[in-house]
């Protein structure tokens, strides 16, 4: 035997989920106004990050390793990891990681990807820099943005000069003993630069 | 202005170690493996971090400028002044103030420059403002100098004020001067009759024409006789004891009340600096008493001076904490003849006996009703208790209209309020204007 429907009745919603109820938030607060010049969004530093750590990392592997989902997991873990901790620690790691992974699918001395992963992994640097400082709610003028763009053009200048140099040296016959040389002058120009990381620069006060 | 303080030494960040350790790794890989592409992974991490040397050697400073002078509502504005050190572009500016999110701003300061700062604020009296920290990086951001504070001093904004037509004056009109005509003979300008001289008339009010006309041979003489004028007092009255918000949540404590919404208080102050303005640009004294604190009230009087003196008063009321001697109310003392303007939210019963009272000695009470307009209400128990309160609110309107009080609300468009308030004037003007003393 059939039982009869019970005809639906719509319930009356609670009044924390009518349209206005508290379950709602209320009205943002007003912010401070502060009158700048043009800005930027913070959250366009994560976005920058995200964009160069994924490619950054899935270049410098080796092909191969593109299908497997271990080193896609590793991938994605490395790019939330620089998201959620943007610190210069993380941003370095990714870097080495970098070069653990050119090391480990290059072919010789001097892999073409480099050409293009230096300035990319430069790019994440100083996007994790900023994402560090910046919330993203917080804006960002432009001017400061683009501020010191000339160092960085020299710095990548420089770096791409290095890399053709090195190109260069490469083919020629006993360059081994040559890149040695300059991997160990850079070393100690860095050793050299360490101990002012102990104190701070002296301050002369504004008067 | 807010005293520069002293600002912090620059500091190196971890962004300068985990750049030196990066780049150490990376080179020594690129040695390990003979590997020249790794080792260009580090070059511009490196020299970025080396090339920011020691960092900049002059401290970032700031100042806070504050405008001088009275703060009107939606004024609260101060400026600040960046002293970039050289080299240090960078600077990162916190901002907040009760009652607003803060704003972060990272700013370039390649050269000194000022940034306006404003709040959104409809509230009147006294007010916290900004709470600055500044943090200050040079350019590659390897140095920062730490956070300085700076806090702005708190401001007593002022009401501001609505022009207002005619409002309503007492019945009985003081003095031997005023903007008002009175109904007894004195030395005003508008003119009474013509009468025949009598002892004691002024010669200059002989109207010789009234005098060649109605007496020819100069048997009479017949003067002018004019109405005397008279000047009207009105005392305000501010119910102070309670400021309560748009959200009915926030009337018991908690939550916080926003500051882009007036109070009751705000509208209060509003409606009286109004009143006042209108009454002394016609030259009445006004007088104002504070429900909430036991002072003396400030006296009538008249004048742009008295105005100010007002204004700060009213921006000075605020609720008391003690409510027990805050409750306990009594009339306060009114000038003989003066108009009463009562500014309450009639959310319990002392000020309709207040009313009655003053009612009873004979003085005019006008009341003006300050509640804002609610926001709506979705919690039930809210709900049922703002039922509740409407409805013994709605009958203390209801007694005082009966009895021959306005009512006049003030919260939303002032358009509504004036145009009542005018109505009330042209009434009060119908009956008899003033009686002889």
């Amino acid at each position: 035997m059939n039982t009869p429907r019970r005809p639906h009745r719509r319930r009356t919603p609670p009044a924390d989920a009518r349209p206005g109820g508290p379950g709602l938030r209320d009205a943002p607060l007003p912010r401070v106004t502060t009158t700048t010049g043009p800005t930027l969004p913070g959250w366009l530093f994560p976005l920058a990050q995200t964009l160069t750590a994924a490619p950054l990392l899935a270049t410098a592997a080796p092909t191969t390793w593109l299908d497997h989902g271990l080193f896609l997991t590793t991938l994605a873990a490395l790019t939330a990891l620089v998201l959620l901790r943007p610190t210069a620690g993380t941003a370095g790691l990714l870097l080495t990681t970098t070069g653990a992974l050119l090391w480990i699918s290059g072919d010789g001395p001097l892999d073409p990807r480099a050409l293009w992963l230096a300035p990319t992994g430069y790019l994440l640097w100083r996007a994790t820099w900023w994402a560090a400082h910046v919330p993203p709610t917080a804006r960002v003028e432009t001017a400061a943005a683009l501020a010191g763009w000339r160092r960085a053009v020299v710095v990548l200048g420089a770096t791409e000069l290095l890399a053709v140099a090195a190109w260069a040296v490469t083919t020629l016959p006993g360059a081994g003993a040559a890149i040695l040389v300059g991997a160990l002058a850079l070393a100690a120009l860095t050793f050299l630069a360490l101990p002012r990381d102990a104190g701070g620069a002296p301050v002369r006060g504004p008067g | 202005m807010t005293p520069p303080q002293t600002p912090p030494a620059w500091t190196a960040t971890t962004t300068r170690r985990a750049g030196l350790v990066t780049g150490v790794v990376l080179l020594a890989a690129a040695t390990l493996a003979a590997r020249p592409d790794i080792a260009l992974l580090a070059v511009p991490v490196l020299l970025t971090t080396l090339w920011s040397g020691t960092g900049p050697r002059q401290a970032t400073t700031a100042h806070l400028h504050e405008p001088d002078g009275e703060t009107r509502a939606g004024e609260l504005t101060a400026t600040l002044t960046l002293h970039p050190a050289t080299h240090a572009t960078l600077t990162h500016l916190r901002v907040t103030a009760p009652g607003h999110r803060e704003t972060q701003t990272v700013l370039a300061t390649p050269h000194p420059r000022d940034i306006p700062l404003r709040l959104t604020s409809v509230r009147t009296g006294p007010q916290d403002t900004f709470d600055i920290a500044l943090r200050a990086y040079d350019t590659t951001g390897v140095w920062e100098q730490p956070q300085t504070d700076l806090h702005a001093r708190p401001r007593l904004v002022l009401p501001g004020t609505t022009p207002l037509g005619p409002v309503p004056l007492p019945d009985a009109l003081r003095g031997l001067t005023g903007p008002h005509t009175s109904r007894r003979l004195g030395d005003g300008t508008e003119l009474r009759d013509i009468h025949p001289f009598r002892p004691g008339d002024r010669l200059r009010r002989i109207d010789w024409r009234a005098t060649a006309r109605r007496s020819p041979d100069l048997d009479h003489l017949y003067v002018r006789r004019t109405h005397a004028t008279a000047e009207a007092t009105a005392m305000l009255v501010l119910d102070s004891r309670d400021d309560v918000g748009p959200d009915i949540r926030t009337w018991r404590g908690h939550g916080t009340r926003r500051r882009d919404e007036a109070t009751s208080l705000d509208l209060a102050r509003h409606a009286a600096a109004s009143i006042a303005r209108q009454l002394l640009e016609t030259g009445d004294r006004v007088a104002m008493e504070d429900l909430a604190r036991r002072r003396r009230p400030v006296p009538p009087a008249s004048g742009r001076r008295h105005l100010r003196r007002l204004t700060h008063g009213l921006a000075l009321a605020h609720p008391v904490s003690d409510r027990a001697a805050s409750h306990t109310l009594r009339p306060p003392q009114i000038p003989a003849g003066a108009i009463v303007y009562l500014f309450t939210t009639l959310l319990d019963d002392d000020t309709t006996r207040l009313v009655h009272a003053w009612r009873t000695l004979g003085h005019p009470v006008v009341v003006i009703d300050t509640l804002p307009a609610l926001h709506p209400i979705h919690l039930p128990h809210h709900r049922i208790a703002w039922r509740i309160t409407r409805l013994e609110r709605d009958d203390r309107i209801t007694a005082l209209r009966r009895s021959g009080t306005p009512v006049v609300h003030w919260a939303g468009h002032t358009t509504a309020a004036r145009t009542r308030l005018h109505a009330l004037a042209r009434t009060h003007r119908r009956r008899p204007a003033g009686r002889t003393t």
